[in-house]
């Protein structure tokens, strides 16, 4: 095949593989992704599954302002009801929600009379609380619901239609809450039909509320204000900083790749042929991605941009040697002379990449195949298409000169100097067996994506004000079927409600609110039925403040012979209360039901209270996690230990030198031990993505010492290989440096782990060179 | 139609007492035309009320005693002061109940009965005679300057809970009130000292329509 049909082929490719992606890329934003996806503990399961369900798809508005407050929150209830992403809209109690609660539970008001039956009942119908219940009532005649009082109150003598009317005004969020000065906030919550963290679909719904939100308030005199709180609002603002990232720094790493093409080539053909492979190993690995999944994530883009800068290395090693070549050898001659350096370069890059996509995280495993993916690729154009794209000969630049003689010179003057190369080496082991046990691990996975301040402020100061429940910490009851669930939800309920306000807990949101076990309902029934005279007792106490004997017959007859059975989930599914029921959840052939809690200060305290309960747990969500990237960082760092040992094999091998294989592995490993000994000398904290970096400069690394071992006997090509180790290291750094000004943590980790572990590999691979010279 | 019970009797008993009118004497027998007539000129109202309900579980009658506002065209405010304290209020599609047990809040758009027994109120104390052709089925007596309204529900809904409002005045004063109710329960209201012609906002008391404190001046 002729050089122009390749040249032809390799730039349809290109445009082919271009249009593919700029036509399916989706990308997402959710933090999901960095949540191991593999994970034994049934209760870690849940803890994720909690991470994006019902409980966690709602969004909460507070509108402060005077009484016009009212009025915008119901119009923009009105306006954002309509949006396809609102599944519900709860504005305080209305009048269908005490229809739908009547309906619920007036028949069946002897069933709820009380949490602790047993105890309560008792006190219930004692002389001096059915007196004080009979005067309540007959003031209540007066009140302007009387029509409604003296309809309910035959049927209804104790009010206990309004303490679950009461316990249900508790539990919602939503409503008004007014300040002394008539000033005050009105609490919407808006139900998500995706989830949170589908950033795509939030966007168009938080840009609704705000807009519309802007306009009432204009329209009313501009005297309110809107807060927010959700964990979609996090999904939107941490896909816009992901999105601002990878632009940022994709432009300036090209910058700066350019720059660094131009000063040295002093050619923008050369730099369009050393970017044309890397770019289709890019949308190579692009394409594979988004035919593998349906969203690509916005970090992994972002590495993606990283990849160019790696995989640059191969044409700038062909495109230097080339041009340094002594002889007229053609572009494919050149490339034979570096053949077997270029191939096990490649080969421990892409090796390298790929154990990442063996790690536990989804998103770093997108990353690592990725990118193995993309330098593969590369590898395999730069020996098939770019010797098509070079001059036959090329005449070497001024630079180009100058690099490689001063190079020379300079690793020649080091050579002739045994002791400080020895001395540099031990200097830099000491910097690692220093730092490394000084290390500052960080396994806390919130840590790892920056939230927004701003957006963190504004939620923090909503949920303080309605008295959220905490979205990562909860208890749960687990049991075999629904009936014992509630039951054990009962049995909580009672353990944690001693230390609510003791400093411990501030409250908890229990299912036991709306619905009571079958057996606790019976034994309501039982209780009242229990009452010895029950009838004569109500009617002495009740005909004093002035009723008519017999008028509460209908309550005493509910009590003998209730019109209805006990209440069933099931009939809370076809109500408007079927929300509340997002705390029973299926565990794999059990039911949890879930016990939101608020205001958590002591754990061990939650726990103390539960021991002993079977099937009942205390999750934090942050606990557990924390322990699994714990946990994921320390195999990580075995595997990083593993990887170096086949690499090292690998080169014994290739070398059949112990001396030799030892030197070729030296910068890799050295480079990274000395990258996380200046991290704990300097105390700067490391996380499981630091470790995984780590294995990103064993495969760089290891390239430095390839290339100074295979060249260190060969005069002729030891100036164009160190002016392109030089050029290669550059534009690494550059690359990874750039990530470290990401404001995503986890990109950042990366950046600093990886930047700094290839530029130590580099400087380390001088004393290398001179070690092998004198080998 | 249990759904709707309940609320539509909470509604009705927010503004059972809440008629009163116009204080002048007209020179010649009253007829309904001339009546909401002069209830469209009455403006904004005040009057005390003495209201006692029959209500079958009690051995006797009860009393309670208050005041009550109008502003036109759709705020009502009935504070009662015997014998305990409350306060009901009707913003247009809202409405607000606070005594000593808490405050309890109704959106009016959510439930269609409470939202037709709040309008049919509103419609006569605005004078609006289409308007309450609409939904009662009326009957105007008139003896001298003396007159009586009744009003039959039109509507299924409102016939479950209401049989008749009777409503009695002399000229363009509403004197009394009775409510029947389909359970036997019964409502009298009574007015005295009744002011028409007053504009709550122009006079800077338009805070007795609403539940929350009032604000604080430069806030």
């Amino acid at each position: 095949m002729s050089d122009r049909s390749i040249r032809i082929l390799t730039l349809a490719l290109l445009a082919a593989l271009g249009l593919y992606c700029a036509r399916n890329l989706e990308l997402t934003g959710s933090i999901t992704h960095f949540i191991p996806a593999h994970v034994d503990a049934r209760l870690v399961q849940l803890s994720l599954d909690l991470v994006d369900s019902p409980l966690t798809r709602r969004m909460v508005l507070a509108i402060e302002g005077g009484p016009e407050r009212e009025l915008v929150s119901r119009e923009l209830a009105s306006r954002v009801r309509a949006h396809p992403e609102v599944a519900w809209v709860e504005e305080e109690l209305d009048a269908d929600d005490l229809v739908a609660i009547h309906d619920l539970y007036f028949d069946r008001l002897v069933y709820f009379a009380s949490e602790h039956p047993e105890v309560e009942v008792p006190l219930l119908f004692a002389p001096s609380a059915l007196d004080a219940n009979a005067a309540r009532l007959r003031e209540r005649l007066t009140g302007p619901d009387a029509m409604l009082v003296s309809r309910l109150a035959s049927r209804d003598p104790l009010d206990l239609f309004g303490r679950i009317i009461d316990r249900a005004r508790a539990f919602r969020s939503s409503g008004q809450i007014v300040e002394s000065d008539g000033r005050g906030w009105t609490i919407l919550q808006i139900g998500l039909r995706s989830s949170p963290f589908d950033s795509a679909r939030q966007v168009g719904l938080i840009e609704l509320v705000d807009s519309e939100f802007a306009s009432l308030s204009t329209q009313h005199g501009g005297g309110v204000v809107l807060e927010r709180s959700g964990i979609n609002l996090f999904s939107v603002a941490a896909e816009k900083s992901v999105r601002t990232d990878v632009n940022s720094m994709s432009t300036l790493s090209t910058t700066v790749v350019c720059a660094l093409f131009l000063i040295v080539f002093r050619s923008l053909r050369h730099l369009l042929i050393a970017i044309v492979t890397p770019l289709i190993g890019f949308l190579a690995a692009l394409t594979v991605d988004i035919t593998r999944s349906d969203e690509v994530h916005g970090i992994t883009l972002a590495f993606g941009f990283v990849l160019i800068g790696v995989a640059i290395d191969y044409p700038i090693h062909l495109m230097n040697h080339h041009a340094l070549s002594t002889g007229g050898r053609s572009p494919r001659e050149t490339l034979a002379t570096i053949r077997k350096s270029l191939i096990v370069s490649g080969v421990t890059t892409s090796l390298a990449f790929l154990s990442l996509s063996m790690s536990s995280f989804p998103g770093l495993g997108e990353m690592g195949t990725f990118t193995a993916i993309g330098v593969a690729v590369t590898l395999v154009l730069t020996f098939l298409g770019l010797p098509a794209f070079l001059r036959n000969p090329v005449s070497p630049t001024a630079i180009q000169l100058a690099l490689s003689s001063s190079l020379v010179r300079l690793t020649t003057w080091t050579g002739q100097r045994q002791g400080p190369l020895y001395a540099s080496l031990i200097l830099f082991l000491a910097i690692a067996a220093v730092g490394i046990p000084r290390l500052h691990w960080v396994d806390d996975p919130s840590r790892f994506m920056e939230m927004d301040a701003a957006v963190l402020a504004e939620a923090s100061r909503v949920q303080k004000r309605i008295g959220e429940f905490d979205g990562g910490r909860f208890v749960v009851g687990v049991a075999a079927d629904r009936e014992a669930a509630l039951v054990l939800n009962e049995q909580i309920a009672d353990r944690l409600d001693p230390i609510v306000g003791t400093g411990a807990l501030e409250g908890i949101g229990s299912l036991r609110t709306f619905l009571f076990s079958n057996a606790l309902q019976q034994r309501n029934l039982a209780a009242l039925q229990a009452e010895p005279d029950l009838a004569a007792r109500i009617d002495v106490a009740y005909s004093t403040a002035g009723f008519r004997p017999e008028a509460f017959v209908p309550f005493t007859d509910a009590v003998r012979s209730p019109d209805v059975g006990p209440l069933l989930p099931e009939d809370l599914e076809d109500s408007p209360l079927r929300r509340v029921l997002a705390s029973l959840v299926e565990l794999d052939g059990d039911v949890g039901v879930v016990t939101l809690l608020r205001g958590v200060r002591s754990g061990t305290a939650i726990e103390s209270a539960l021991a002993g309960l079977e099937g009942a747990y205390y999750v934090d969500q942050q606990e557990i996690m924390t322990g699994i990237y714990e946990g994921i960082r320390r195999s990580t760092v075995r595997t990083l230990l593993i990887g170096a040992v086949v690499i090292l094999a690998l080169l014994l091998v290739r070398y059949r030198s112990t001396t030799r294989g030892l030197l070729a592995f030296t910068p890799a490993m050295l480079g990274a031990a000395t990258t996380l000994g200046l991290f704990g000398l300097l105390g700067t904290p490391v996380n499981v993505v630091s470790s995984i970096s780590l294995l990103v400069v064993l495969g760089m690394g290891v390239d430095y010492g390839v290339f100074a071992v295979d060249t260190a006997h060969d005069d002729e090509r030891l100036g164009a290989m160190l002016s392109s180790l030089l050029l290669s290291c550059l534009t690494s750094v550059a690359v990874f440096g750039v990530l470290a000004l990401s404001s995503q943590p986890i990109l950042r980790s990366i950046g600093l782990t990886t930047g700094l572990g290839v530029l130590l590999a580099l400087v380390i691979a001088i004393p290398v060179l001179g070690l092998a010279r004198r080998a | 139609m249990k759904r709707r019970l309940g609320l539509a009797v909470l509604m009705w008993s927010l503004l059972i007492s809440s008629s009163a009118g116009s204080n002048e004497t007209p020179q010649t027998s009253m007829s309904l035309d001339a009546l909401m007539l002069l209830l469209q000129q009455s403006g904004g109202v005040r009057a005390d009320f003495v209201e006692t309900r029959m209500i079958s579980i009690l051995a006797a009658p009860i009393e309670s005693r208050g005041t009550l506002y109008f502003a036109p065209p759709d705020r009502i405010a009935r504070v009662t002061t015997q014998p305990g304290h409350s306060t009901a209020v009707v913003r247009g599609m809202r409405a607000d109940v606070i005594d000593e047990t808490g405050r309890r809040s109704v959106d009016l758009r959510s439930s269609d009965i409470a939202y037709t027994l709040i309008s049919n109120i509103m419609v006569l104390l605005r004078g609006d005679l289409p308007g309450l052709r609409e939904r009662y089925e009326l009957s105007f007596d008139a003896d001298g300057q003396a007159w009586e309204l009744d009003l039959d529900p039109r509507a299924a809904d409102l016939r479950a809970i209401i049989v008749r409002i009777r409503v009695k005045g002399v000229g363009a004063t509403v004197t009394e009130m009775d409510t029947l109710e389909t359970n036997g329960d019964a409502t009298h209201s009574k007015f005295s000292n009744v002011e028409t012609g007053l504009d709550f906002d122009a006079d800077g008391s338009s805070g007795v329509f609403s539940i929350d404190p009032p604000q604080k001046p430069n806030e």
